[in-house]
C-alpha cells in the first residue's frame, strides 16, 4: 500500500508536467491541425532559460521561492520567444502546403532546436542548483512528499486554472475557439486569424517553459535531448485526453503520469518508457478521439 | 518594375527578424554565435524574397527534371550510373568502399520507405524498426543457432513484414498524422525491447560475432565482394520497384494518393493496397537490416534510433518523393555530403534540419521532382 | 427472384447528430430506367448516394441490388465490384495524373485487363497485350465523351465541364450496370450539356441503368422517365416528369412557400 501511494504521488508529479506540455500540443493541434514536433524542444529551452536566470541572479543552496519564481518566469519568456519564432519562421510560410510538408517541417524544427541548444550549451548535462527549500520532505506514514513535488502540483494546477479562465472568459480565448472550429468564418467575422495562431503558440510555449523549469528543479539537471521523450509523452497525454480538448489534456497528462509510474512499479521498470508508447498506440486504435471524446476520428 | 520598398517594410521584413534572432539566440548561444545566427537569418530572408519573387516561371518542373524527361536520356543516365556503380568498388580505397556500401544500404532503406511516403503519401516515422528487426533476426538466427545466411535473409525480410502487419492493420484506418505518430511509437517500442530483452538480444551490449554472408566457391564475403553483394540487392530492388510502378499495382498507389474516395469507387480496395505496400516496404527494410548486420558483424540498439528514421525520410524528401532515381540521389547526397563536410561535424545535424525545412519551403517535390 | 428491379431501397434512414438526413425513404428502380432524384439543397440526395455506395451506413433500412445482394454494410470497393459506379457532386479525379491515366485507372480492376506477377515482372506478351487493350479502351471512351484530344493533359488542367465528362468516362470503363451521377449537369455550359444528354442517351442504349441527381427541370424532362422528389430527407413525391411538374407540393417545396 505504501508503495502504491508513493507511486501515485510520483506519478501525479510527472503527470502534472506532462499535462503542462500536453496543453501546448492540444492547443496548436486544435487551431491548425499540426502535430508540433518542436514543442518538446520548446519545453527543453524553458529548462535552459530557468538555468540561465539562476546563474544570472547567483542562486545558491539557500535561495528561496522568489528565486524559483524568477527562474520560472525566465524559462517561460524564453520558451514563448522560441515558440513564436518557430511559428513565424517555419510554419507560417508553408501553412497552406500539404499536411505532410507541415509535419516534416515540424520535424525539421525539432531537430534544429535540439542541435542549436547542443551547440550553444554543450552536449553534457548541466545541473540546476539544489535548493534546500525544495528538498524538504514530509514523511507521512512512510510515504514521502517533497516540497518540490507539492510545488510542481500547485503550479500546474494554478496555471491550468488560469488557462481555463483565459480560454473560456476572455475575448482572445473565444477567438481561439472560433478559429479552431472554422478559420474561414472566423476570418469573415473579423477575427485576425494570424494573431490568434501566434497567441496560441505563445501561450502553449509559455506553459511548456514553466514545465521545463519545474522539471529542472525536480531532476536537478537539464540536457539538450530531454525534449524528445517528454514531448512524445506529452503528445500521448494530449491524445489520451482527446487532441484539441484543453481539459482533456490536463486529465490525460495526470493519467499518463499515473499509469507510467504504477506500470514501472508493478510491471517492469525497464519498460517504463515503452508504456507511454503502448498506451499511445492502444488509444489510437481503440478510441482515437481520446478517452472523453465523442464519436470517432 | 517593382517600386522601391518603404523603410517600414525593409524594417519589418529584414531588420526586425534579424535583431529578434540575435536577441533570442543570445541567451543560448552567446554573443558571437548569436550575431552569426542573425546574419544567417538575414541571408535566409533575402534568398527567400528573391526566390518567391521569381517563382512561377519555374514551377512545377525543375531544370534537372526537364533534362531527364525524355525516356532515351533516362535510359542513358541509368546505364551510366549502373556502370559507375559496378566499377566503383574496384577503384575505391577501403575507406571510400565503406562509404559506398553505406550509400547502398541507405538506398535500400530510402527506396523501401519511399513506397509509403512517396507513392502513397503515408508518413512512417518508425521505419528504422524494420531495419532493426531484420538485423536482429539475422543476428539471432545466425550467431545463436548457426542458421545459414540465405535462409536467415528470407527470415529477416519476412519477420519485418509480419511485424509491419501488427502496426499496419490497426493504424492504416487512422488519419495520416495519427499514422505518423503511431509508427513513431512502434519504432520506439521496438528499440526499447531490443534494449531490455536481455535473454534474447543481450540488451544494450548487443549481439557480437554475427557471421558474414557465405557463398559457394567464394566463401565468406567481405570488403569488395560484400559490396558487390549489396549492389546486387540494390539492383534487384530497383528493378522490382520500377516494374511495380509500371503495372496495375503501382497505379493503385497513384490513385489512392490522389483521391481515396475515387479509388474505392473504381473498385480498388484501398485498405488492402496500403497494407501490402506497408508489408513490402517493411520487407525491403528487413532485408537491408540483414545485410547491415552481416556487414557490421555486430548489432546493438543504438543503430536503430528515431533519428535514423528521420534520416532515411530526409533522403526520400530530398531526392523527390515517389521518384526512384530521385530517392537514390537523395540517399547518395545525404551519405556523401556529411563525409565531405567532416570539418563541420558539430553543425551537421543543424544543416540537415535546415535542409528539411527549406526543402519543404522551396521544393517540396524534391530535387528531381515528383513522378506522377 | 428477378422481377426486373435493379435496386430496391427500402425504408432507409440516417441521422447526423439530431438531423434526420434521410427519413424512411423507399425507392425502386427497374431495368432500363433513368431515374432522377430532385429536391432542394440539403434534401439528402447526396446522402442517399453515399448510402447506396457504402460511404455512409444507414441507421436502418435496406438496399438490395438485383433482388439478391444486400448493399448496406459493404465497403465502397465491394459495391463497385458489383458494377455500381458513382460520380461525385464536387468531383473526385486523380488531379495530377494525365487524362488518359485517369480513365485507365478506372479499368484496372477488370478481369480482362489483369495479369500475374510474373507477367508484370518480366513484361510478357500477355502483359503488353492487356496493357494495350486497356489503353485502347480508354482512348475509345475518351472519344465517346469528346475528350480524345486532351488525353495527355493533366486532369487538373481541364475545364470544369471537361472534368465532369472525364469522371463519366472513368466510370464507363468500369463497365457499370448501374451508374449514379450526382448533379452531372451543374456547371456545364449549354454545349457541354447537350453532349452530356447525348452521352446519357447512348449509355441507356447499352442497357446501363442510370440514377441521377439534378436541379435543371428541362434537362431532367429530356432524359428521365421517372422522378423522385426528396425534401428534408423525406420522399415528397414520385412520378412521371410531366406529373411532377404539375405537383403542388413539389412546387411549394421548390419555391419555399411554407
Ligand atoms: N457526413 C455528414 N455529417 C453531418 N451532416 C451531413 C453529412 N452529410 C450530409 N449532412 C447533412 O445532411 C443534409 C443533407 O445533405 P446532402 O445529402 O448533401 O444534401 P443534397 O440534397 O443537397 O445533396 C444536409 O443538412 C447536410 O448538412
Ligand atoms: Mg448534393
Amino acid at each position: 500500500m505504501k508503495i502504491f501511494i508513493q507511486q501515485v504521488i510520483n506519478g501525479l508529479t510527472a503527470g502534472s508536467v506532462y499535462a503542462l506540455i500536453a496543453l501546448g500540443y492540444t492547443m496548436v493541434y486544435g487551431i491548425i491541425e499540426l502535430i508540433n514536433f518542436a514543442h518538446g524542444e520548446i519545453y527543453m529551452i524553458g529548462a535552459y532559460g530557468g538555468l540561465l536566470v539562476l546563474a544570472l541572479v547567483g542562486a545558491h543552496h539557500t535561495s528561496g521561492f522568489g528565486t524559483i519564481l524568477l527562474a520560472m518566469t525566465g524559462g517561460m519568456f524564453l520558451s514563448m520567444a522560441y515558440g513564436l519564432s518557430v511559428e513565424k519562421f517555419a510554419y507560417k510560410p508553408i501553412r497552406n502546403s500539404s499536411r505532410l510538408s507541415l509535419l516534416i517541417t515540424a520535424l525539421g524544427a525539432s531537430i534544429f532546436l535540439q542541435n542549436f541548444v547542443m551547440i550553444g550549451q554543450g552536449a553534457s548535462d548541466k545541473s540546476y542548483v539544489s535548493l534546500a527549500v525544495l528538498n524538504t520532505a514530509f514523511n507521512i506514514h512512510g510515504v514521502s512528499v517533497t516540497v518540490n513535488q507539492v510545488l510542481i502540483f500547485a503550479v500546474a494546477l494554478a496555471v491550468m486554472l488560469l488557462l481555463d479562465l483565459f480560454v473560456n472568459r476572455t475575448m482572445t480565448g473565444w477567438a481561439m475557439k472560433a478559429v479552431s472550429q472554422d478559420p474561414v468564418t472566423a476570418q469573415l467575422v473579423g477575427i485576425n486569424v494570424n494573431t490568434v495562431i501566434s497567441i496560441t503558440f505563445i501561450v502553449g510555449s509559455g506553459l511548456a517553459g514553466v514545465a521545463g523549469v519545474l522539471i529542472g528543479f525536480y531532476y536537478g539537471m537539464v540536457n539538450f535531448s530531454i525534449g524528445y521523450l517528454a514531448g512524445i509523452k506529452a503528445f500521448t497525454a494530449a491524445v489520451l485526453g482527446g487532441i484539441g480538448d484543453i481539459r482533456g489534456a490536463m486529465v490525460g497528462g495526470l493519467l499518463l503520469g499515473l499509469m507510467e509510474s504504477l506500470g514501472a512499479a508493478y510491471i517492469s521498470p525497464d519498460y517504463k518508457d515503452a508504456f507511454a508508447f503502448i498506451i499511445l498506440i492502444l488509444i489510437l486504435l481503440i478510441k482515437p478521439s481520446g478517452l472523453f471524446g465523442k464519436g470517432q476520428a | 518594375m517593382t517600386s522601391v520598398p518603404s523603410i517600414r517594410t525593409l524594417f519589418t521584413t529584414y531588420v526586425l527578424p534579424a535583431v529578434w534572432t540575435a536577441a533570442i539566440a543570445f541567451p543560448i548561444m552567446g554573443f558571437s554565435r548569436a550575431t552569426a545566427a542573425a546574419l544567417f537569418m538575414l541571408a535566409g530572408i533575402i534568398v527567400f524574397t528573391v526566390i518567391t519573387r521569381r517563382r512561377g516561371l519555374r514551377r512545377p518542373h525543375g531544370l534537372l527534371r526537364a533534362r531527364l524527361e525524355s525516356s532515351r536520356a533516362v535510359r542513358h543516365a541509368w546505364v551510366f550510373v549502373l556502370a559507375a556503380a559496378i566499377a566503383a568498388p574496384l577503384l575505391l580505397n577501403s575507406y571510400s568502399l565503406d562509404v559506398f556500401t553505406s550509400v547502398l544500404f541507405y538506398m535500400m532503406l530510402a527506396l523501401g520507405l519511399n513506397l509509403l511516403v512517396g507513392d502513397l503519401g503515408l508518413l512512417n516515422l518508425g521505419y528504422i524498426a524494420f531495419y532493426g528487426i531484420g538485423a536482429y533476426t539475422y543476428a539471432i538466427l545466425a550467431a545463436r543457432f548457426g542458421i545459414s545466411f540465405w535462409i536467415a535473409l528470407a527470415a529477416g525480410g519476412a519477420a519485418a513484414s509480419v511485424f509491419s502487419l501488427i502496426i499496419a492493420i490497426p493504424t492504416l484506418r487512422l488519419r495520416g498524422d495519427y499514422l505518423a505518430i503511431a509508427t513513431l511509437g512502434f519504432g520506439e517500442i521496438v528499440r526499447i525491447v531490443f534494449n531490455n530483452w536481455d535473454s534474447l538480444t543481450n540488451g544494450p551490449n548487443g549481439i557480437m560475432n554475427v557471421p558474414r554472408p557465405w557463398l559457394p566457391w567464394i566463401g565468406f564475403l567481405s570488403g569488395m565482394s560484400f559490396t558487390y553483394l549489396v549492389l546486387c540487392f540494390v539492383i534487384l530492388q530497383v528493378y522490382v520497384l520500377v516494374r511495380i510502378k509500371q503495372c496495375r499495382f503501382g497505379r493503385y498507389a497513384v490513385a489512392i494518393r490522389e483521391n481515396e474516395r475515387a479509388s474505392a469507387m473504381v473498385g480498388i480496395n484501398t485498405y488492402a493496397v496500403k497494407t501490402v505496400y506497408f508489408m513490402l516496404s517493411a520487407f525491403f527494410g528487413g532485408v537491408a537490416g540483414v545485410l547491415f548486420a552481416s556487414k557490421q558483424m555486430f548489432v546493438s540498439p543504438d543503430s536503430f534510433t528515431f533519428i535514423e528514421s528521420v534520416y532515411v525520410l530526409a533522403m526520400v524528401i530530398l531526392g523527390g518523393m515517389g521518384n526512384i532515381a530521385g530517392v537514390m540521389l537523395g540517399a547518395f547526397t545525404l551519405v556523401v555530403l556529411p563525409e565531405l563536410l567532416r570539418g563541420f561535424v558539430v553543425y551537421r545535424m543543424l544543416i540537415f534540419a535546415l535542409l528539411l525545412i527549406t526543402m519543404m519551403l522551396f521544393r517540396p517535390e524534391g530535387l528531381l521532382g515528383k513522378k506522377a | 427472384m428477378d422481377d426486373g428491379t435493379i435496386l430496391s431501397i427500402t425504408d432507409i434512414s440516417i441521422m447526423f447528430g439530431g438531423l434526420k438526413a434521410l427519413d424512411r425513404v423507399t425507392i425502386g428502380i427497374r431495368k432500363g430506367e433513368v431515374l432522377c432524384i430532385i429536391g432542394p439543397n440539403g434534401a439528402g440526395k447526396t446522402t442517399l448516394f453515399n448510402c447506396i455506395t457504402g460511404f455512409l451506413r444507414p441507421t436502418s433500412g435496406s438496399i438490395v441490388y438485383r433482388g439478391a445482394v444486400e448493399l448496406t454494410g459493404r465497403k465502397p470497393h465491394e459495391i463497385a465490384a458489383h458494377g455500381i459506379y458513382r460520380s461525385f457532386q464536387n468531383l473526385a479525379l486523380f488531379t495530377n495524373v494525365s487524362v488518359e491515366d485517369n480513365v485507365m485507372i478506372g479499368g484496372l480492376r477488370r478481369k480482362e485487363f489483369s495479369y500475374s506477377i510474373t507477367d508484370m515482372l518480366i513484361h510478357t506478351p500477355v502483359f503488353r497485350a492487356r496493357e494495350a487493350a486497356l489503353r485502347q479502351e480508354a482512348a475509345d471512351l475518351l472519344a465517346f465523351v469528346g475528350l480524345a484530344g486532351k488525353k495527355d493533359r493533366k486532369a487538373g488542367e481541364l475545364s470544369y465541364g471537361e472534368r465532369k465528362l472525364l469522371e463519366l468516362a472513368r466510370g464507363l470503363i468500369t463497365r457499370p450496370q448501374l451508374l449514379l451521377l450526382d448533379e452531372p449537369a451543374a456547371g456545364l455550359n449549354p454545349t457541354e450539356k447537350t453532349e452530356l444528354v447525348r452521352a446519357i442517351g447512348r449509355i441507356r442504349e447499352q442497357s446501363i441503368n442510370v440514377i441521377l441527381i439534378e436541379h435543371d427541370m428541362r434537362f431532367v424532362s429530356d432524359i428521365a422517365n421517372w422522378i423522385v422528389v426528396l425534401d428534408y430527407g423525406k420522399k415528397l413525391a414520385e412520378g412521371l416528369p410531366d406529373d411532377i411538374k404539375k405537383n403542388k407540393a413539389v412546387i411549394e417545396a421548390y419555391l419555399g412557400t411554407r
